[in-house]
């Protein structure tokens, strides 16, 4: 219970830090008017337009008061208007979180599929050809920047091959696995190579551990021993670091999302920085840390589920 | 090791730290080895390119015209070794000018971080306690945070004018601070935190000497060698990070196009003439993967001279 609180707190104090800090920037940078002239370049205003917006975005208070009165109307689920779009904030949000999101999930979904498998191998023959050879690999795969590989990718499989589509439709599903393929294969490489070596140095680890012989002397085939027995014992950095690397995740998303042109909470970012719609940047934040913050908790939990011993500690505490 | 998103994991700083503090048990490779030779080679090669640009005669000044002699877009030739762009211009000069501009930032990033990471990293690690426990988990916080995400919001914000956005260096180099102010100030905190321990400090306090004193003469001297290892690492995350922001369009125009830009505006036009991403791509490749394998080569050989003491 401890565990989950401390963690809740957490939670709260990212949040509250992440969206203060760029909304007392918006302010720092600019005078309340500098920020309705942004605004007003994208419409004609108007002194009544003017008026509206200075009243939306509580301009006369001082800036700890026009904070406030923008958290409490979060809470309550009002980002306000983007004055882009003519929409509300958390509408064009609700269509574009889900795509960001199931990126986020498939790219670590195909990072771990490959990591788990070379990362095992290499821990099995460590030291040995393979082991070096897969970490060559990884070497080189953490130098190449996303999205480097994802110009690379679309290039190659997108435009000349045609396998996929180069850029995805305006109306994307999460379950168009076709166009979510290259965008999170190029987010995925880094990471594959990143979890591998994290699995391999826990499973050399493990596999010197007493019931691992024990496990070897009864006889039990060797894809067993690794599988069964030293896998989830290894797994515990592992899983602790995909909810670190959400973050990373999440902010990679940006760049995979415009070179593919995704509609999603990344796009959605860059367009809001462009046209000055500090109501969307300021949304995008805050959902973009909630998100986040939320992602690590659940993993936290997984974590207690993966290893018995941690739950009791935390029980104990 | 650094991913390829702008971000250090757990797992390179964990490394780092431990590298940095653990005793030398295990034995060490003697020699350096020929990978090490040739990234140090390489990264000499980019620093000496940007730092002579202006005065070796087979780079063109940054504003030159195009060579109207080639075709448009052409391919790498005795001239133009790495071709030209679609104006003609040399895409070789344009990549040395862009490295210039990229390095610059990088390093200037990385010294603030070496400065105010290493004095808040120093300052936790050595006063421990509260103070401690509160740096540790505002570093986690920003350590977690997508960096990208608010290097864009303060690039943003500091360098619109309603209908553009015009970064200027000094402003990009701000928005990257976050990127190795944190981790810089996680590595100082632990090895600080591991010399605190050790005989000669206990030493230096018994012999009544003053903590400014034992954290000037005792402990920066041996906390300095691990972070500019770490520099190192810190160095290509902050190189590829300016090519994220460069992609997205928010990246300097002036005096040269970085090489995240040169690869951004090179894959518009790709089929036609490819060696336009495929040059610039490939010198950030070789020089992330370089000072890379340096820094992780020397986090590897830091232990060593523990052993001697």
């Amino acid at each position: 219970m401890k565990f989950v609180a401390v963690r809740l707190v957490q939670l709260v104090v990212v949040l509250l830090a992440a969206t203060f800090f760029t909304y007392s920037l918006t302010f720092i940078a600019d005078t309340p008017d500098q920020v309705v002239d942004k605004l007003l370049q994208l419409q004609q205003g108007s002194p009544e337009e003017r008026a509206r917006i200075e009243n939306d975005l509580n301009l006369d208070d001082p800036l700890p008061v026009r904070y406030g009165k923008w958290l409490g109307d979060a809470a309550t689920g009002d980002l306000g208007q983007s004055y882009s779009a003519q929409e509300p904030v958390l509408d064009r949000i609700q269509t574009r979180l889900p795509r960001t999101l199931a990126l986020v999930f498939y790219a670590q979904l195909i990072a771990l599929a490959l990591a788990i498998p070379a990362g095992i191998v290499a821990a099995w023959r460590a030291n040995t050809w393979v082991d070096r050879g897969l970490s060559s690999t990884s070497i080189g795969m953490i130098a190449v920047p996303n999205y480097v590989l994802a110009v690379l990718l679309q290039f190659f499989f997108a435009v000349n091959l045609g396998w996929f589509p180069a850029v995805t439709s305006s109306d994307l599903s999460i379950f168009d696995f076709n166009s979510y393929l290259l965008p999170a294969l190029s987010l995925a490489a880094g990471q594959v190579a990143v979890y591998m070596r994290l699995l391999r140095t826990d499973m050399i680890a493990t596999l010197q551990d007493d019931f691992i012989g024990m496990a070897k002397a009864k006889g039990l085939p060797t894809r067993k021993i690794l599988l069964r027995h030293a896998l989830r014992p290894s797994s515990l950095s592992l899983v602790t670091t995909i909810g670190i690397n959400a973050g990373v995740a999440i902010g990679g998303t940006v760049i995979i999302e415009i070179i593919f042109g995704m509609p999603g909470m990344g796009t959605m970012l860059v367009d809001a920085i462009f046209r000055g719609d500090v109501l969307v940047v300021q949304g995008v934040v805050a959902v973009v840390a909630a998100s986040f913050v939320l992602i690590n908790f659940v993993i936290d939990l997984l974590y207690a589920a993966l290893d018995p011993r941690i739950r009791s500690v935390r029980a104990a505490a | 090791m650094s991913a390829p998103q702008p971000e250090l994991t757990d797992l390179e700083l964990e490394r780092a730290e431990e590298t940095a503090t653990d005793d030398a048990d295990v034995p060490r490779r003697k020699g350096w080895g020929v990978g090490f030779w040739l990234a140090v080679t390489w990264t000499v090669l980019i620093l000496g390119l940007s730092a002579l640009a202006p005065w070796l005669p087979f780079v063109d000044s940054p504003g030159a015209f195009g060579d109207f002699s080639v075709e448009p877009s052409a391919g790498p030739s005795a001239d133009h070794w790495f071709g030209v762009n679609d104006n003609g211009v040399d895409l070789f000069s344009q990549v040395v000018w862009g490295g210039r501009v990229s390095l610059f930032i990088s390093l200037s990033v990385v010294v603030i971080g070496f400065l105010l990471g290493g004095l808040i990293g120093m300052t936790a690690g050595f006063l421990r306690g509260r103070v401690d426990r509160v740096v540790s988990a505002v570093i986690d916080v920003l350590l977690a945070f997508p960096a990208l995400v608010l290097a864009l919001a303060v690039v943003a914000i500091f360098a619109s004018d309603g209908n553009a956005v015009r970064p200027t260096i000094p402003v990009i180099i701000l928005s990257l601070a976050i990127l190795s102010v944190a981790p810089l100030a996680r590595i100082t905190r632990g090895v600080t935190l591991a010399f605190s321990e050790r005989e000669f400090v206990t030493a230096a306090r018994t012999l009544g000497a003053k903590s400014t004193r034992i954290l000037r003469r005792e402990i920066l001297p041996n906390v300095v060698p691990p972070m500019a290892a770490f520099s190192l690492v810190v160095i290509a995350v902050v190189i590829v990070a300016e090519g994220a922001l460069a992609f997205l369009g928010l990246s300097v125009s002036a005096p040269a196009p970085t090489w995240g830009k040169l690869i951004a505006t090179g894959r518009l036009n790709m089929e036609a003439s490819p060696h336009l991403v495929y040059f610039p791509a490939g010198v950030m490749f070789l020089t992330i993967l370089s000072l890379n394998y340096i820094g992780d080569v020397l986090q590897g050989k830091m232990s060593v001279r523990e052993g001697v003491l």
